[in-house]
C-alpha cells in the first residue's frame, strides 16, 4: 500500500489576522502570476530556508529544479439544504449564502487553478420551498452548472423517497458515491457507486462516500431498497481499493456527522480514528462550522484532515493539496539531483 | 515571494526526514513520477456573502423557479384576527396547530381519533395578524413530517401526559390536563377522565413516533397499532385554514398549572 510520508496541514484560522474569506478573496483578486503566494505555510521561518541535502525531493530554494509537484484545489460544501437564494435579510444568517454567488467563487478558483475538485457531502435537498415545490430539480441543475464533480447522499436526500431522488438524478451532471449504502436493490444502483477515481496531472485521487444510519432519521418507506451498512468497514474496503488503484489522496465524503455524545455512534471524528488511511474527511449532517479542519496525526499513514463548512451554502470550503512526485520502493523520494549550474 | 519559497523548504526538510537511505548516489535520470506523496494541505473557507457577485447564468437558472415559487407562496390560505405565538404551558399557536391536526386527522383517519399532540419545537415562527399565506405555512412548519395516528392505552396516555408535563406543556387538542410540579393530573380525554383500560387513538407526527423528540411513550407503539396518514403536518395546517378561513387566537385552559389561576400567579 502506498503511504504518504509527510503532510503539512494548517487551517487559516490559525494564522494571525487572516480570516479564511479574506485569504481566498485576496487570491481571487490577485493576478494569477503568483498563485498561492499567501497560502498558510506555518510559523514564520527564515526566508528561503535551509538548503536541503542532495537526496530527496527536487526542491531548490530559488525555484523547483524539476517541476514535479501538482497542486489540487479541493472545494467543498455540505448540507446546502435547497438554499438557492441568500438567507433573507430579516432572519438569522441574513444575507449569507446564495447559489449564484457560490458559482462565482468556484469559477474564480477554477480560473486561477489548473486542478480543481468540487465536492458535496450530502443533504442537498430540503430546507426551502424550492425543494417542496420542485423536488430538487433546481438544486441539481445549479450544482451541475457550477461544475460539481462528486457528491454523497445525506438523509434528507431521501425526503421524497428513493424514487423521488432517482427521478431527479438525470438533472445531476455529477457523480454520487456511497460506500456503505447498499443501493444494489434500488433504482439508484446505476447512479450511485461506492467510490470514484479522478486524475489530476498524473495524481490519482479517490473519493468515496459514507451515509448516516437511517434509523430514526429516514422512514423505511423512504429508503426502501437502500440498506445502511457499517461505515467503518466500508471505509476500510474503500481505502484499500483506492490505494490499490494508486490513489495518492483518498477523500471521504461523509454524512455521518462531526461528533456525538455517544462515542459508539459513527462520526467523522471516530471515523478518522478508526480508519487512519483516509486523508480528507469532508463531513456533513451536524451543520458544524469548523473554522479550520481538525488534524489527526496518524503516524505511519500521515495525517487526516476532518472538515465541515456549516450549512446552507454559507461557506465554501477549500483545501489545497500539493503533491510531490516521487518514485521507488517504499514510496521514499529516491530521485536525486545533480549539483550543476541550475543551482547557480 | 518569501512565503511560498520558505514554505517549500520547510516542507522539503520534513520529507527528507522520512528518507533514511542515502549514499547510493543520485540516479542519472529523474524517474518518471508515478507515485505522489502529499506535501502540504492548507485549508481555508470563504464566506459566501454580498462581497461576491452572483453568477448571471445561475441567477437566470433560478429566476423562473423563484417567480413560480413566489406566486404559489403568495396564495392566501386564511386570515388571523390576532397574533398567534407559542407559549408554555398553553399558547395560541400551540392550540391552532394541535386543533388543525386533530380536526384533519379525524377527517382522514380510518377510525376515531380522540386526541392530538405535536412538539412545540416543530413550530418555527409565530403567525402574525392578517392574511395567512402559503409562505407562512412553510415558515411555521418547514419539516416533512407526516401525520401518524397511534393506539395508546389509558395507562400510556397518563404516562404521556406526565412526559408532556415534564416538558412544561406542549401543543395538545382533544384532551386536557393540569400540570403538577413534575406530573400531569386530572387528565381528561374528550371531557372524561382517562380510563386506564381503554384504547385511545392519538394523532401526532411520524418524527416523534420514529424516535425523534423526547417522549418515550410514543416510541413504544407497535407497528400494527399505528396508522400512517400520507399527509404532511404542513398540508394539514393548509387544509385546515382553507376549511375554516378565519382563525382567532384562543387560550381555553386545556393545559394549565394544577390549582388554576392562583398557582399561575405564583410563577
Amino acid at each position: 500500500m502506498k503511504r504518504r510520508e509527510f503532510v503539512r496541514a494548517l487551517g487559516l484560522g490559525g494564522v494571525a489576522g487572516l480570516a479564511g474569506a479574506d485569504a481566498l478573496a485576496a487570491e481571487i483578486a490577485r493576478p494569477p502570476e503568483l498563485p498561492g503566494r499567501d497560502l498558510p505555510c506555518g510559523p514564520p521561518i527564515e526566508p528561503y530556508g535551509p538548503l536541503v541535502d542532495s537526496y530527496g525531493p527536487l526542491i531548490d530554494p530559488r525555484g523547483p529544479l524539476v517541476d514535479d509537484s501538482v497542486r489540487l484545489v479541493v472545494l467543498h460544501t455540505n448540507d446546502t439544504h435547497s438554499r438557492m437564494d441568500p438567507f433573507p435579510p430579516d432572519g438569522p444568517f441574513a444575507g449569507l449564502g446564495g447559489a449564484a454567488r457560490r458559482a462565482t467563487l468556484i469559477r474564480r478558483v477554477r480560473e486561477a487553478n489548473e486542478h480543481v475538485l468540487l465536492l458535496d457531502s450530502g443533504d442537498i435537498f430540503q430546507g426551502t420551498p424550492y425543494f417542496n415545490f420542485f423536488g430538487g430539480e433546481l438544486e441539481f441543475r445549479a450544482m451541475t452548472a457550477m461544475g460539481y464533480d462528486v457528491a454523497t447522499l445525506g438523509n434528507h436526500d431521501f425526503d421524497n423517497g428513493v424514487e423521488g431522488l432517482a427521478r431527479m438524478l438525470p438533472e445531476a451532471g455529477f457523480d454520487f458515491v456511497s460506500a456503505n449504502y447498499d443501493v444494489s436493490a434500488s433504482s439508484l444502483a446505476e447512479r450511485v457507486q461506492p467510490w470514484t477515481v479522478r486524475e489530476f496531472g498524473g495524481v490519482r485521487v479517490g473519493i468515496f462516500g459514507l451515509g448516516i444510519a437511517f434509523e430514526k432519521l429516514v422512514l423505511a418507506s423512504l429508503h426502501r431498497g437502500v440498506e445502511y451498512t457499517d461505515p467503518f468497514a466500508a471505509a476500510r474496503a474503500s481505502c484499500q481499493e483506492l490505494r490499490n488503484q494508486g490513489c495518492a489522496l483518498v477523500i471521504c465524503l461523509s454524512h455521518l456527522g462531526y461528533e456525538y455524545a455517544d462515542p459508539s455512534r459513527p462520526s467523522d471524528l471516530s471515523l478518522a480514528e478508526a480508519v487512519p488511511d483516509i486523508d480528507l474527511v469532508l463531513g456533513g449532517h451536524t451543520h458544524t462550522f469548523l473554522d479550520q479542519p481538525d488534524t489527526f496525526d496518524q503516524g505511519q499513514t500521515g495525517f487526516t484532515l476532518v472538515n465541515q463548512v456549516g450549512w446552507g451554502g454559507m461557506r465554501l470550503g477549500r483545501i489545497d493539496v500539493t503533491f510531490d512526485a516521487s518514485g521507488g520502493a517504499n514510496n521514499h523520494a529516491t530521485a536525486g539531483y545533480e549539483i550543476d549550474d541550475r543551482l547557480d | 515571494m518569501p512565503g511560498l519559497r520558505s514554505c517549500l523548504s520547510l516542507l522539503a526538510a520534513g520529507v527528507l526526514a522520512g528518507c533514511a537511505e542515502g549514499g547510493q548516489g543520485p540516479p542519472a535520470d529523474v524517474p518518471e513520477p508515478s507515485v505522489f506523496t502529499i506535501r502540504e494541505a492548507p485549508a481555508a473557507f470563504t464566506e459566501v456573502g454580498d462581497s461576491v457577485a452572483p453568477a448571471a447564468d445561475i441567477e437566470a437558472l433560478i429566476a423562473p423557479y423563484r417567480a413560480q415559487l413566489g406566486e404559489q407562496l403568495a396564495e392566501v390560505l386564511g386570515h388571523a384576527t390576532g397574533e398567534f405565538v407559542k407559549d408554555d404551558p398553553e399558547g395560541a399557536l400551540d392550540n391552532l396547530v394541535a386543533d388543525a391536526l386533530l380536526h384533519m386527522a379525524r377527517q382522514w383517519s380510518r377510525d376515531t381519533v380522540h386526541a392530538a399532540l405535536i412538539n412545540e419545537g416543530g413550530l418555527r415562527v409565530p403567525v402574525a395578524e392578517g392574511p395567512i399565506l402559503m409562505r407562512h405555512a412553510y415558515e411555521l412548519l418547514p419539516f416533512e413530517n407526516f401525520v401518524t395516528v397511534l393506539s395508546l392505552s389509558g395507562v400510556q396516555m397518563e404516562r404521556l401526559a406526565d412526559e408532556i408535563a415534564a416538558a412544561g406543556g406542549e401543543p395538545i387538542a382533544g384532551w386536557t390536563m393540569e400540570l403538577d410540579s413534575v406530573d400531569a393530573v386530572g387528565v381528561r380525554v374528550g371531557g372524561d377522565p382517562v380510563d386506564p383500560d381503554r384504547v385511545y387513538r392519538l394523532a401526532t407526527v411520524d418524527y416523534l413516533v420514529n424516535g425523534g423528540g423526547t417522549w418515550s411513550v410514543l416510541w413504544e407503539a407497535e407497528e400494527a397499532s399505528r396508522e400512517d396518514l400520507d399527509i404532511l403536518i404542513r398540508d394539514v395546517f393548509v387544509a385546515y385554514l382553507q376549511e375554516v378561513g378565519t382563525v382567532t387566537p384562543t387560550l381555553d385552559g386545556r393545559i394549565r398549572p394544577a390549582g388554576g389561576a392562583d398557582r399561575e400567579d405564583d410563577r
